[in-house]
C-alpha cells in the first residue's frame, strides 16, 4: 500500500487510465502501515460508472490511535467508495501519518 | 571463442534491458483484472440501477485551508427521485445549524439528507448536487456565507 500512498501524480494518472476497462485491478502483496495486524493484503481498485472504489482483505485491524476514521472503517468493511478518482487519491496520500 | 563473446555481449544486453524495465517509473502490475460477480456468477448491478448505494466520499473544496473536508453520503432512491443522505460532514462550529441556512431535510427516521426543490432522475445529478452543496457548505463553515434559495 505504500506504493500508493507515495505515489506521484504521473502513476496516479497511469492507474486511472488503467480502471477505465471498469474491471477490478487487484494488486498483491501490498504492504500495510506497522501498527496494521497484517504485514501484506491485497487491494483492488474499480471504477463503477463515475465513481471508484477501494478493496482491502477483510479481517484486518489497525492500532494506530491517529489513522484516519475512514482508514479504519475501510479495514473493517473492506470497501470505500469515492465521488471522484481524486477523492481516492487524497485519502490514500492522507495515509502517510502512518508510515 | 567468436562464439563466447557473442554470448557474453547478448548476456551483458539482456541484463541492462532488465534493469532498465524494473526502474521504469511505472506502478506496479495487478496480479488480476476481473469482473467482480458473486459467488452465484450473477451480474453485478449498476449503481445506477440499484436504489441506494451505500457509503461514497467526497472531499470539498476549501479556499480558506479548512482541514477537515470529508462528506460521506448515501445515495437512495425514494418516491423515484434520488435523495444525498448526509452520513458524515465536517463540524458547523458556531454557525446556525438549522435547517434552511444549512439546505438540510430530516426524514421520518430523523436522517439528514440535502434538500433539493425538484425531482432528481440519475444518480449522477444527484452526486453533481451533492458535490456543490458540500463545496458550499464549506464555504460557510469559513465565512458565514449563505447559498441557494431560502
Amino acid at each position: 500500500m505504500k506504493e500508493f500512498v507515495y505515489g506521484s501524480d504521473q502513476q496516479y494518472e497511469l492507474l486511472k487510465e488503467s480502471l477505465e476497462d471498469h474491471l477490478c485491478h487487484v494488486y498483491s502483496r501490498c504492504y500495510l502501515p506497522g501498527a496494521c495486524s497484517k504485514n501484506i493484503a491485497r487491494i483492488g481498485f474499480e471504477k463503477e460508472e463515475n465513481t471508484y472504489a477501494l478493496f482491502i482483505d477483510k479481517g484486518i485491524s489497525c492500532s494506530n490511535n491517529q489513522a484516519p476514521a475512514l482508514f479504519k472503517d475501510w479495514l473493517a468493511i473492506g470497501t470505500v467508495r469515492f465521488l471522484d478518482f481524486t477523492d481516492m487519491k487524497e485519502f490514500l496520500r492522507s495515509l502517510k501519518c502512518l508510515y | 571463442m567468436t562464439g563466447w563473446i557473442v554470448a557474453g555481449v547478448v548476456m551483458v544486453v539482456a541484463g541492462i534491458l532488465i534493469y532498465c524495465s524494473r526502474t521504469k517509473e511505472t506502478p506496479a502490475r495487478p496480479v488480476e483484472t476481473t469482473q467482480r460477480t458473486t459467488p452465484q456468477q450473477t451480474r453485478v448491478v449498476p449503481l445506477s440501477q440499484k436504489n441506494e448505494t451505500g457509503p461514497m466520499v467526497y472531499y470539498a473544496n476549501d479556499r480558506h485551508g479548512g482541514k477537515d473536508r470529508e462528506y460521506r453520503f448515501n445515495y437512495k432512491k425514494v418516491n423515484g427521485s434520488w435523495r444525498a443522505y448526509i452520513l458524515r460532514m465536517p463540524s458547523l462550529g458556531n454557525r446556525d445549524a438549522r435547517s434552511i441556512p444549512t439546505h438540510r431535510l430530516w426524514d421520518d427516521s430523523n436522517n439528514a439528507y440535502i434538500c433539493w426543490d425538484k425531482t432528481v432522475n440519475s444518480l449522477k445529478d444527484m452526486q453533481n448536487i451533492s458535490r456543490v452543496w458540500a463545496d458550499c457548505i464549506q464555504e460557510y463553515i469559513a465565512t458565514g456565507k449563505r447559498f441557494g434559495p431560502e
